[in-house]
């Protein structure tokens, strides 16, 4: 007869600390753990990719360098949380993306990562900038008093996740052999993503594609801002944003020192960038606009095309989820479908929506209307010249569950 | 892996408080957690939603064993299938093993791949709905002899719970052993941390500690003459005869 006496936990000292906040206790990361932190990696990147594009879609010129770089970052993020859905699939669970929903504005991003950060749907602005290098930030690039919180970084969520795999290796190995009912995806379009290769090298896949996601967007290790040989030496997103920040291209002292915050502006004295013209759109409050709508005498012909643009948004949202959710054989056309609704919201955006002006009555009253949040439309909008409408990225999906 | 996103706890006329409401507050609990309600701590894994419902044979209050009126949350719906189906013992448990609708509506879930569990007298049920095979399983003593009878698999010395993936039946003892049998249901399907978080919210961890991680509960205590008698006193009534073909 077994003893029902548990023997004595000690809680105190089990207890996983990240920082100063208490997390989940690192026993208790197992595969079903990790299942659900790829779930929300899934949403945290998902929730770069409206901020990226609004600003993106503020670019009256596509072809600019500015708005190739942003391009080059969002498909990296792409990239990014297909991995993540893979990883997720990979090990048995179904990713749910169709009701994705990141809410903006948002205070921090999901998986209460960068908790400091205001996170607002805005025109492309130096301001906008240095969100985009917050949310792409490692922590060595960040102030001492960002970096207290759990996640203070994008990478410090993925490296618990990492450690998690380490420490459930055998797991792991079981669950990929397993499987399960989802999809992966993206493994042909000439991109890393994350591809298994069987249940022997899945910690070793695992564990790439999580580096591969972490060195793209802060750098392969502390100290540089490039994302490793795996990568290419291709320059971090982070890198990328500062460059466009700064006006330059980036490119490291000839004499070698630490990039450190104070060193950082030295790294990017390479050839200038112009800065493009910028559509001044208004940045998005978190009515949508419904109180200025009630203002404009246009206001049918607005929501329309906002509508317009957040039904192809949830399109292309259901439409992702399908791939990985929906019958094998009907992934790739799936997939096609969502590729699709992505160039339906750029033309929307860009040939729409962003032709409508703001009455100026209405920005007049921005105060008056938006009393706590007048401040931060006003940092990421220049209210002294014509303001447009922007996407406002509403997954109806979302709304509807 | 399977996905858990809804479980169904069945009541029915004289089923157990015991045997129905621990599971069902235990599963809701659960609910409260995977959607992030509650939190003890900063969690990394995504809310997601967990449908926990009370369901009935048939619209309206189930009065249960000793009185006690429930009204459930759903009645059965024959068209919908839930990811866990829960069938609770009490003394009416020997008539729903006669009731067809529910041995059909049980041989489906298996059928499309769901999780069945059941506890003490619930056993029966599952064991007249004929999907137990030869895997072992657990119950109230009271039933416990009937069940070898037919052929059952209910291993002497019984465990407090015996989980089984693979065929996915979930089987548990009478009361005594139903809180922990539900936290290690939960423990098992969602996961180690939300078992933790549920098994502190019951006290289930401080009382039986990291057994609730174990497909296989502790075991009982045998008291053969006892059981013996109260075999002979319950089985007609919790697991009465089948009828004949």
């Amino acid at each position: 007869m077994p003893t029902l006496q548990a023997p004595v936990r000690d809680t105190g000292t089990s207890r996983a600390r990240t920082g100063s906040k208490a997390v989940t206790p690192r026993y208790l990361r197992d595969v079903n753990w990790i299942r659900g932190a790829l779930q929300t990696a899934i949403a945290l990147e998902h929730s770069t990719m409206p901020l990226y594009c609004a600003a993106m879609y503020s670019l009256e010129v596509q072809n600019y360098p500015s708005y190739n770089t942003i391009r080059s970052v969002l498909m990296e993020e792409m990239l990014h949380m297909a991995a993540a859905c893979n990883m997720l699939a990979a090990l048995g669970g179904s990713p749910r993306i169709k009701d994705l929903d990141p809410g903006f504005p948002s205070a921090g991003l999901p998986g209460k990562v960068a908790p400091d950060l205001t996170a607002v749907l805005a025109p492309l602005s130096p301001r906008q900038l240095e969100t985009f290098m917050r949310i792409e930030a490692p922590e060595s690039m960040l102030p001492p008093e960002l970096r207290d919180p759990a996640y203070a970084t994008i990478g410090g969520f993925y490296q618990v996740i990492r450690q998690a795999v380490l420490d459930n290796a055998d797991a792991i190995r079981k669950a990929v052999a397993r499987g399960g009912p989802a999809n992966q995806v993206g493994g042909n379009l000439g991109y890393r993503t994350f591809t298994p290769k069987g249940a022997d090298r899945a910690v070793e896949d695992f564990l790439a594609s999580l580096d591969m996601i972490s060195g793209q967007g802060e750098g392969a290790a502390a100290g540089t801002l490039e994302a490793g040989a795996d990568s290419q030496n291709e320059i971090s997103h982070y890198a990328r944003f500062a460059e466009l920040r700064y006006g330059a291209r980036y490119l490291p002292p000839v004499a070698s020192q630490p990039i450190t915050p104070e060193t950082e502006s030295s790294y990017f004295q390479g050839e200038p960038i112009a800065w493009p013209v910028v559509i001044n759109t208004l940045a998005v409050p978190g009515d949508g606009y419904a109180a200025i709508l009630e203002l404009d005498p246009n206001a049918a012909e607005v929501s329309q095309a906002l509508k317009g643009f957040d039904s192809a948004y949830t399109a292309m949202m259901t439409a992702l989820d399908d791939a990985w959710n929906g019958v094998p054989e009907q992934s790739w056309p799936s997939l096609g479908e969502a590729v699709i609704q992505m160039n339906e919201m750029r033309v929307t955006s860009c040939f729409n929506i962003m032709r409508h002006q703001v009455p100026e009555d209405a920005v007049r009253r921005l105060e008056q209307l938006y009393p706590d949040e007048y401040e931060l439309m006003a940092a990421y909008t220049n209210l002294d010249a014509p303001v447009y409408y922007g996407p406002r990225f509403v997954n109806f999906a979302a709304a509807t569950s | 892996m399977t996905n858990i996103e809804s479980i169904a706890v069945l009541a029915y006329e004289k089923c157990s408080e015991q045997d129905t409401i621990t599971p069902l507050e235990i599963f809701k609990g659960a609910s409260m957690v995977v959607s992030g309600a509650i939190a003890p701590w900063q969690r990394e894994v995504a809310p997601s939603k967990l449908d926990v419902k009370l369901v009935s044979l048939n619209p309206g209050v189930v009065t249960m064993q000793m009185g006690t009126q429930v009204i459930p949350d759903a009645a059965l719906d024959d068209d919908r299938l839930y990811d866990v189906f829960y069938v609770p013992g009490g003394v009416g448990s020997g008539a729903l093993a006669t009731d067809d609708r529910v041995l059909k509506l049980i041989r489906r879930h298996h059928e499309e791949g769901k999780v069945i569990a059941a506890n003490c007298s619930g056993v029966g049920v599952l064991a007249r709905a004929d999907i137990l095979g030869g895997a072992p399983v657990t119950c109230v003593a009271a039933v416990a002899r009937g069940l070898r009878a037919e052929g059952i698999n209910v291993p002497v010395g019984r465990r407090m719970w015996i989980g089984n993936p693979e065929e996915r039946i979930w089987t548990a003892t009478g009361s005594y052993g139903v809180n922990g049998s539900a936290v290690a249901l939960v423990a098992h399907y969602l996961g180690r941390e939300v078992g933790t978080i549920v098994s502190m919210m019951f006290d289930t961890l401080s009382g039986i500690g990291d057994a609730i991680f174990d497909e296989q509960g502790p075991e009982f205590y045998q008291h053969a003459d006892l059981e013996e008698s109260f075999q002979d006193y319950f089985q007609a009534m919790l697991l009465p005869e089948p009828a004949a073909a």
